[in-house]
């Protein structure tokens, strides 16, 4: 793909300006609160741009309408509302548990409710989890396409220019990027999307073409498989990115209105992106485009064979600017893990906030060097999100669960266990289905037959929540007998 | 146009005005001068959750 030097210019410019807005907003920065969590001043039209450009990835953006290529409006229905009811208990339940409590990160909620055992548990799941790797790879692919870069080359630039930014603003920088990455990415499916439906004469034109299972919302694959796919939802409700804008946030009220504002931009991205997947999934069928297209491509061939010379670029602007809100605000995450959440507690209990913020810097360029080592040695990268995210849920949903919802006292050693067990529950699953599991195409997963029982790698939580549980309860009895 | 259309252009009026609007109030937000005081500052012991 040739791209024209303005749109190169433009490109250029953006990237520039994103490490401007680092270097004017770093004389901010005074206390390690400054740098993580901006202050705690963010009101609700920040928050609203930095939720939802953060969390929304190239995953969310090529992977969604990818699954919606091969299965339809399931997508929309079934695998993406059940995070809408997580998001809004998120919103209205659990945020306004935080206003001026002084936490930083979902470790600290632990520390404070259980101990440093569960603390440190809580800081490696969201440290694996927080690990943008797919983002940077997603990144350097960006930049094979658009600047004929080789791979490793578009993802150290990447990384290069998301560590600069952050590491002079820290949080400020990554919230205030975000602002103008939100817009990008909104701005650029918006354009794209009109362009794309009219292209395939609309849902009518759809429906001549699609099967009539692409139209149903509950889909056609397993119901238990849809179940396991729905329940990642829970995800939501500890995800540690979610809880650095709660206690980033001005006020309750700010970030309860970010997250309802969020909900509805979320809800019409995820129907942007099915819509084009299943317009791919169109254009496949009546012969446009290749049979064997990978399914994560659809949505980028899709969008170069209706959008014209210009939008083709603004687009790409908006890919861009998805993975680089993801990118920064990870990173930033996985350093404040590192730094606050495990070296401080465990090495220096008495670290100034100086000392955090230069370590919490070092710790951005370390981060982003494991991202690329194992983003670029390691093929199979979506199996390893599939991991971290079911290692992030194990670890932390019975403990904060507990801790937010369940009054009374909570049990130190119950923590722990809960979260360790979950952690180790989840590590032996994949182990055990990695050994001993064999591919299973059509749901690109993997499948163990256990007693003429299959079952899929989806379904890790369905073992590895069980044994956080019993771990807390057994925790409890212990802490009860002492 | 079917009820699936309607969506979409539902879709493409909160990714496009709706979006410009919230950038706009950001916008807006920045020009403003910060009046919160951090209540962490001074102490920046996090608090318990216990007895909620």
């Amino acid at each position: 793909m040739t791209l024209h030097p303005l749109d190169v210019g433009i490109v250029m410019a953006y990237l520039a300006g994103m490490v401007a807005i680092g270097y004017v907003v770093s004389g901010r920065i005074r206390r390690f609160a400054d740098f993580f969590v901006a202050g705690r001043a963010l009101t609700t039209p920040i928050l609203i741009c930095t939720l939802v450009s953060s969390y929304y990835g190239l995953d969310a953006l090529f992977g969604d309408a990818g699954d919606a290529s091969r299965e339809g409006v399931v997508v929309w229905f079934t695998y993406g509302r059940p995070y809408t009811l997580a998001l809004l208990v998120t919103a209205l339940v659990l945020a306004r548990k935080f206003e001026r409590t002084g936490f930083l990160t979902i470790s600290d909620v632990l520390a404070a409710t259980y101990g440093r055992a569960t603390q440190v548990a809580g800081a490696v799941a969201s440290f694996l989890y927080a690990l943008p790797i797919l983002a940077i790879m997603g990144l350097a692919g960006l930049g094979q396409v658009m600047f004929g870069l080789p791979l490793w080359a578009g993802a150290v630039i990447g990384s290069v220019i998301s560590v600069a930014y952050v590491a002079m603003g820290g949080f400020w920088a990554d919230a205030l990027t975000d602002a103008a990455q939100f817009t990008i990415m909104c701005l650029s499916l918006a354009v794209a999307l009109p362009l794309i439906l009219d292209g395939v004469g609309g849902f009518a034109g759809m429906r001549q073409t699609l099967d009539a299972g692409f139209f149903a919302p509950l889909g056609t694959a397993p119901p238990l498989y849809t179940v396991a796919y729905a329940l990642t939802a829970v995800s939501v409700l500890v995800e540690p990115l979610f809880y650095q804008r709660i206690f980033a946030a001005r006020d309750r009220c700010a970030v309860r209105n970010a997250f309802l504002w969020g909900i509805l931009i979320w809800a019409a991205y995820d129907w942007a992106t099915t819509t084009a997947g299943m317009a791919g999934a169109a254009l496949i069928e009546r012969g446009v485009l290749a049979a064997d297209l990978p399914r994560d491509q659809v949505l980028m061939r899709v969008v170069t064979l209706y959008l014209p010379v210009g939008l083709s670029g603004l687009f790409l602007g908006g890919v861009l600017a998805t993975a680089m809100s993801t990118i920064d605000s990870y990173l930033l995450l996985a350093s404040g893990n590192l730094v606050y959440d495990i070296y401080r507690p465990l090495r220096r209990p008495d670290a100034d906030d100086a000392t955090l913020i230069r370590y919490t810097r070092v710790s951005l360029v370390i981060s982003a060097a494991v991202c690329l080592l194992i983003g670029l040695y390691f093929e199979r990268i979506k199996e390893a999100w599939n991991f971290m995210a079911t290692v992030l849920t194990s670890t932390l949903l019975i403990p904060m669960g507990i801790a937010l919802l369940v009054p009374g006292r909570r049990s130190p050693l119950g923590g722990a266990l809960a979260s360790w067990g979950g952690l180790s529950a989840v590590a032996v699953f994949f182990a055990v289905l990695h050994v001993g599991g064999t591919p299973y195409a059509d749901l690109e997963t993997r499948r163990l037959t256990v007693a003429g029982v299959e079952i899929l790698r989806e379904y890790a939580l369905f073992f590895a929540l069980p044994v956080s549980g019993l771990g807390y309860l057994a925790g409890a009895m212990l802490d009860r007998r002492r | 146009m079917t009820i699936w259309d309607v969506a979409t252009w539902l879709a493409i009026a909160v990714l496009g005005p709706g979006a410009l609007v919230v950038f706009v109030a950001f916008l807006r937000d920045l020009v403003r001068p910060a009046s919160r005081k951090d209540p962490a500052e001074g102490d920046g012991a996090p608090d318990s959750l216990s007895g909620r």
